[in-house]
C-alpha cells in the first residue's frame, strides 16, 4: 500500500452551534490527484483551510505523512496552496514570487535560482521572471501561482478552485496541463472545486461533499455510473431522477413503480434501505422509431416528443411518457441520426443496468 | 490517536508569543488620546458645570448662556450661517459633481484638479483672496466704482455675506466629492432609458438624477454644515467684529475675557449643535439602509 | 428647451469653476503686484514681496511650522500604523469599539478640542507647555484619527490571501508583516503621513489657542497680521507656503505614495 500523505480522522468543525464540517474521514495516498467536489457552502473550503492550517478543527485529527498537524501552524506544514484569485504578491516580480517560499526555507541562493527556473519551465513561463504579476494575463498569473506553490517542493499541493477565474477555453487547456504537471512531479494534489466536469477530468478520485459531510467518494467513472444518492446523481452530470412509489422484487428484476403507474425494470441491488428514487442518464436512453425493434431492452416505453433542443453535438429531447413522467434524452448527432420532431410518437429503450435505484 | 483538538488552542504557536503585542501596539495611541483628548474634554465639561470660587456643581453658566442675549444670538447666527453655507455648497457643487461623475473626456481631470486644488492651499490663502476681493477698497468695489456703477463701496465684507462666500469656497470641494460619489452610483443607463421614453433633459434631471442623488445631497449638506459651524479662521477674518459666530466668541472668551467656564459652555453648545446634526445624518442613513434592505428583500 | 438647459448647465459649471479659482488667482496676482493696495490698476510684475520673505519674521514661523508638522506626521504615522495594525490586522477583542474610540476625536470640532486642551494645561499648571510641545500634542490628537483611518482602510482592502499565501510558503508572522503587509499598505501609510503633515502645517483652530509669542506657527502669524492689513507680502507668504505644500506632496508621491496605490493591489 502507498504511504498515506494526508489523513483526516473524523474531522469536524462548528462555529458557535453551526456544524460546517461533520465527521470527515479521508485518507489520501501519496501521488494521488483527489478532488473535493461540492456546491458552495458544502464545507469543502473549510476542509481545505483545516488541511492548510488556517482553521483549527473542532474535533478530530489531521495528519500529514503520519504526523498530527493540529498544533502545527500553516507556515510549518510544508504544504503548497494555489488560491482562486492567485494571491500573487503584486510588489514582487514573478521570480521573487516563486522564490519566496525557498527564501523562507533558507534555501541557498544558487540553489533557489535553479529551482525557480525549473519551476517556471514546468509551467511554461521561461523568460517571464522579470515581469510583475499585473503585466501578465490571467492564465499566466495562474501558472505563476502554481510555480510558486510547487517550487518549495511541498508534500501536498492544495488547489482552491484555481481555474474558476479563467475563460472556458483556457480552463479546459489548463485542466490537461495541471494533470500533466501533477504526474510529472508525482505530487499529491488536493483540488477543491464546485465544477464537476473539472473534477471528473483530472482526478484519480473524487470526494463529493454535501452539507458538511462526504456524500460519496470514488473514481470519477464509478461515481458517474453508480451514484449513491439523488444529490450525487444530480450534481455529477445530468440525470433524470424519478420518484419511486413502490418496489417489487421479481425473479430476474427489480420493478420500480414511478409516476402514475409506470413500471421500470432495474437490476436487483443490495440496497437495504427502501428505494425512494431512481436515476437514468439521458445518454443511456435509446430513441427507437415507433413500432419496430428494440427487443434487446429491458424497458421499452412509448413516448411523445415535447421539445427538441439542438446542442450541436447532440439533441436533447424532452419526452413525455404519460403517467406524469418526463424524460430528458440525449441523442448523439451523427450523420445517420435524424432527430424526431415535436409531437412525434417514439419509443425509448432503457437497459435495466442503466436504471440506478437510490435510497436517498 | 484521536487527539481532541479544541478550537481554543491557537493553530500557530508563534502567534501565542505575540498575543501581547497588538495590545502594546495599540496602547500609545489610546494613551495619547486619553491624555490630550478625553481628559481635557472631561475637564472642560466638568468646568461648565462648576462654580468658579466654591467648586460646587452649578448650572449658573448655562443659565447665563440662555439669558444673556448675545450668546443665543451667536448660536443662532452660527446655525443660520452654516445652513446657508450648506445650501450654497450643495447648489454650486451639484453641476461640478455631475460633470465629474459623468464625463469621460480628458477635461474631467482638469475640472477635478481645479475643484480640489484649493483644498491644498489652506484656509488662510483662500480667505485672504476673498478679503482682497470683497474689501471696501477691494477688487469688486474697485471695479464697480471704476465703472461708475456705484458711488460708495458696497458693504461686502465684515458681514454674513462675506463669511458665507468664504466658507462656501472652503467647504465646496468636500460637497463636490460627496455629491460626485452619489451621482456615480446612479446607473447612467437609467438616464438613457428615461430619454428613450421621451423625457427631456430637464425631466431626466428632475425625475431620475435628483431623486436618486438625495443621499448625496443630504451628506453634502451635513458635511458642509458641520464644517461651517466649526470653522474659525474664515469667520474671524471675513466676519471680524461685525459678524461673530460661536467659534470666534469662544476664542474671545478664552483669550480676552479669560472666562473659562463660559467658554466651556459655549464650546458645549457648539459641540451639541454638531452632535445633533451628525445624529440627524446617522438616523437618515440607517433609515435609508433599512428601507433599502426591505425593498431588496422583497425582490428575493 | 434642451438647448437652454444645456447652456445653463455649462454656464453654471464654468461659473462655479471661476468661483473656485478666483481667490487663488487674486492672491497670486497680489503677490506679484508692486503697489501695496490691491487694485485693478495696470501693474508691473515685481518679485520684491517674495524677496521680503527671506527674513526671520517669516522664516522663523515657517521653520517652526515645518518642525511641528514633521514631528506630528512622524508620531501620528507610527501610532496610527500600530493602532490600525492591532485593530484591523490582529482583530483584537472589541476591535469595533476600539476603532470608534480611536476615531472619536473626529466628531469634536477643532475649536472645542483647542479650548479643552488649553483649559486642561492651564488647570494642571502646565502653561509652560504652551507653544511647540502643546501644538505637537494637539496636532497629533487631530491627525491621528485620520492616519489611523487611512491605514485601517488600506489594511482592510489588503487581500488576506496574500498573507495566507506567504504563510503556507513558510513565512513567520514577522516575515509576513515585513515582506508582504507593510509593502502592500505603504501607499496608505504614506498618504496618511502626508495628510498629517498638511493638516498640521495649515492648522489654525487648534493652534490659535496654543501658540506663544515668539513660538508661533506660520498660519497663525499670517492671520494675526491679516487682521491689520492686506500687505501683499502676505500674498507672497501664502503662495510660497502653498508651493511648499505641493512640494511636500510631490516628494511623498515620489517615495511611492498615492499613484502607486493605483498600480498596487492584486485586483
Amino acid at each position: 500500500m502507498n504511504a498515506l500523505d494526508i489523513e483526516l480522522v473524523s474531522v469536524s468543525k462548528s462555529y458557535a452551534s453551526m456544524a460546517v464540517v461533520r465527521d470527515i474521514d479521508l485518507a489520501i495516498p501519496q501521488g494521488e490527484f483527489v478532488s473535493i467536489l461540492g456546491p458552495s457552502g458544502c464545507g469543502k473550503t473549510t476542509t481545505l483551510n483545516m488541511i492548510a492550517g488556517f482553521t483549527a478543527p473542532s474535533r478530530g485529527d489531521i495528519r500529514i505523512k503520519g504526523r498530527s498537524q493540529v498544533r502545527v501552524p500553516p507556515e510549518r506544514r510544508n504544504i503548497g496552496l494555489v488560491f482562486q484569485n492567485y494571491a500573487l504578491f503584486p510588489h514582487m516580480t514573478v521570480t521573487e514570487n516563486v522564490a519566496f517560499g525557498l527564501k523562507m526555507k533558507g534555501v541557498r541562493r544558487e540553489e533557489a535560482e535553479t529551482t525557480v527556473k525549473s519551476a517556471l519551465r514546468s509551467v511554461h513561463l521561461e523568460g517571464m521572471g522579470k515581469r510583475y504579476p499585473r503585466e501578465l494575463s490571467g492564465g499566466q498569473q495562474q501558472r505563476v501561482a502554481l510555480a510558486r506553490a510547487i517550487a518549495p517542493r511541498p508534500s501536498v499541493l492544495l488547489l482552491d478552485e484555481p481555474l474558476s477565474n479563467l475563460d472556458l477555453k483556457l480552463r479546459e487547456a489548463m485542466r490537461i496541463e495541471l494533470k500533466d504537471i501533477q504526474q510529472q512531479l508525482g505530487m499529491t494534489f488536493v483540488y477543491v472545486t464546485h465544477d464537476q466536469e473539472e473534477a471528473m477530468a483530472m482526478s484519480d478520485r473524487v470526494v463529493v461533499m454535501w452539507q458538511g459531510a462526504i456524500a460519496q467518494e470514488g473514481q470519477p467513472a464509478a461515481l458517474y455510473r453508480e451514484p449513491n444518492s439523488r444529490f450525487v446523481a444530480d450534481f455529477i452530470g445530468k440525470s433524470n431522477i424519478l420518484a419511486v412509489a413502490s418496489t417489487a422484487t421479481q425473479a430476474a428484476h427489480l420493478e420500480l413503480a414511478v409516476g402514475d403507474g409506470l413500471m421500470l425494470k432495474a437490476r436487483k441491488t443490495e440496497l437495504s434501505a427502501a428505494i425512494r428514487y431512481c436515476s437514468i442518464r439521458p445518454e443511456s436512453i435509446a430513441v427507437l422509431p415507433s413500432g419496430v425493434g428494440g427487443n434487446g431492452f429491458a424497458n421499452l416505453l412509448n413516448a411523445t416528443v415535447r421539445r427538441v433542443v439542438n446542442l450541436g453535438a447532440a439533441f436533447e429531447i424532452d419526452a413525455d411518457l404519460g403517467s406524469d413522467v418526463r424524460l430528458h434524452v440525449l441523442l448523439r448527432a451523427t450523420r445517420a441520426s435524424v432527430p424526431p420532431s415535436v409531437g412525434d410518437a417514439i419509443r425509448l429503450g432503457i437497459e435495466d443496468a442503466d436504471i440506478q435505484p437510490l435510497s436517498a | 490517536m484521536n487527539s481532541l483538538a479544541l478550537d481554543l488552542h491557537p493553530p500557530a504557536r508563534r502567534r501565542r508569543t505575540l498575543t501581547w503585542f497588538p495590545f502594546a501596539a495599540l496602547s500609545p495611541s489610546l494613551l495619547v488620546l486619553s491624555v490630550f483628548f478625553a481628559l481635557p474634554m472631561g475637564m472642560m465639561i466638568g468646568m461648565s458645570f462648576t462654580q468658579t470660587e466654591t467648586f460646587s456643581p452649578t448650572l449658573d453658566h448655562y443659565q447665563r448662556f440662555f439669558t444673556d442675549g448675545l450668546s443665543i444670538a451667536g448660536f443662532c447666527r452660527t446655525a443660520l450661517m452654516s445652513l446657508l453655507v450648506a445650501i450654497s455648497v450643495t447648489v454650486l457643487g451639484y453641476p461640478v459633481a455631475y460633470f465629474l461623475a459623468r464625463s469621460t473626456t480628458r477635461w474631467r481631470a482638469v475640472v477635478f484638479a481645479l475643484a480640489l486644488a484649493p483644498e491644498l492651499a489652506g484656509v488662510v490663502l483662500r480667505t485672504y483672496g476673498w478679503l482682497i476681493i470683497l474689501e471696501d477698497r477691494g477688487f469688486i468695489n474697485d471695479l464697480l466704482l471704476h465703472l461708475g456703477l456705484i458711488s460708495s463701496p458696497l458693504p461686502l465684507s465684515k458681514n454674513l455675506f462675506a463669511v458665507v462666500v468664504g466658507l462656501t469656497h472652503v467647504v465646496l470641494p468636500f460637497g463636490i466629492l460627496s455629491l460626485m460619489t452619489s451621482i456615480q452610483g446612479i446607473d447612467p443607463n437609467l438616464e438613457r432609458a428615461a430619454q428613450m421614453l421621451g423625457a427631456s433633459r430637464l425631466a431626466v434631471i428632475r425625475t431620475i438624477v435628483l431623486p436618486l442623488s438625495v443621499p448625496g445631497i443630504v451628506s453634502s449638506m451635513l458635511i458642509a454644515f458641520t464644517m461651517a459651524a466649526s470653522a474659525y479662521a474664515t469667520p474671524a477674518l471675513l466676519g471680524g467684529a461685525g459678524f461673530k459666530v460661536l467659534a470666534t466668541m469662544i476664542y474671545e472668551q478664552v483669550l480676552f475675557y479669560i472666562d473659562w467656564p463660559f467658554a466651556s459652555v459655549m464650546a458645549m453648545s457648539l459641540l451639541l449643535m454638531m452632535l445633533a446634526i451628525s445624529f440627524v445624518g446617522v438616523r437618515y442613513e440607517s433609515r435609508r439602509r433599512s428601507r433599502a434592505s426591505v425593498s431588496s428583500g422583497g425582490e428575493r | 428647451m434642451n438647448r437652454l438647459i444645456s447652456i445653463f448647465y455649462w454656464f453654471s459649471l464654468g461659473a462655479v469653476l471661476c468661483f473656485i479659482t478666483l481667490p487663488l488667482i487674486v492672491v497670486v496676482a497680489a503677490s506679484l503686484s508692486p503697489t501695496s493696495a490691491v487694485t485693478l490698476q495696470p501693474w508691473e510684475w515685481t518679485g520684491r514681496w517674495y524677496a521680503d520673505l527671506w527674513s526671520s519674521r517669516w522664516l522663523d514661523p515657517f521653520l517652526a511650522s515645518v518642525k511641528i508638522a514633521t514631528v506630528v506626521a512622524a508620531i501620528s504615522g507610527v501610532l496610527g500604523l500600530f493602532a490600525a495594525y492591532a485593530v484591523v490586522y490582529e482583530r483584537i477583542p472589541g476591535s469595533d469599539a476600539l476603532m470608534s474610540c480611536l476615531l472619536s476625536p473626529l466628531s469634536v470640532p477643532q475649536i472645542v478640542k483647542g479650548v479643552a486642551v488649553v483649559l486642561f494645561l492651564s488647570m494642571i499648571g502646565l502653561q509652560g507647555f504652551l507653544g511647540t510641545p502643546a501644538l505637537i500634542a494637539a496636532h497629533v490628537v487631530l491627525a491621528l484619527p485620520f492616519v489611523t483611518r487611512m491605514v485601517a482602510t488600506s489594511l482592510a482592502n489588503f487581500d488576506a490571501n496574500l498573507d495566507r499565501a506567504a504563510q503556507v510558503l513558510g513565512a513567520s508572522k514577522l516575515q509576513r508583516i515585513r515582506l508582504v503587509v507593510l509593502p502592500m499598505i505603504k501607499p496608505g501609510v504614506l498618504s496618511g503621513v502626508t495628510f498629517a503633515f498638511i493638516i498640521s502645517f495649515n492648522n489654525i483652530p487648534l493652534s490659535v489657542f496654543l501658540v506663544r509669542p515668539g513660538d508661533s506657527t506660520l498660519p497663525i502669524t499670517v492671520i494675526n497680521y491679516l487682521e491689520y492689513s492686506l500687505d501683499p507680502v502676505l500674498a507672497a507668504v501664502n503662495v510660497a507656503s502653498m508651493a511648499f505644500i505641493l512640494a511636500v506632496i510631490f516628494l511623498f508621491e515620489k517615495i511611492g505614495g498615492f499613484s502607486a496605490q493605483l498600480h498596487g493591489g492584486s485586483k
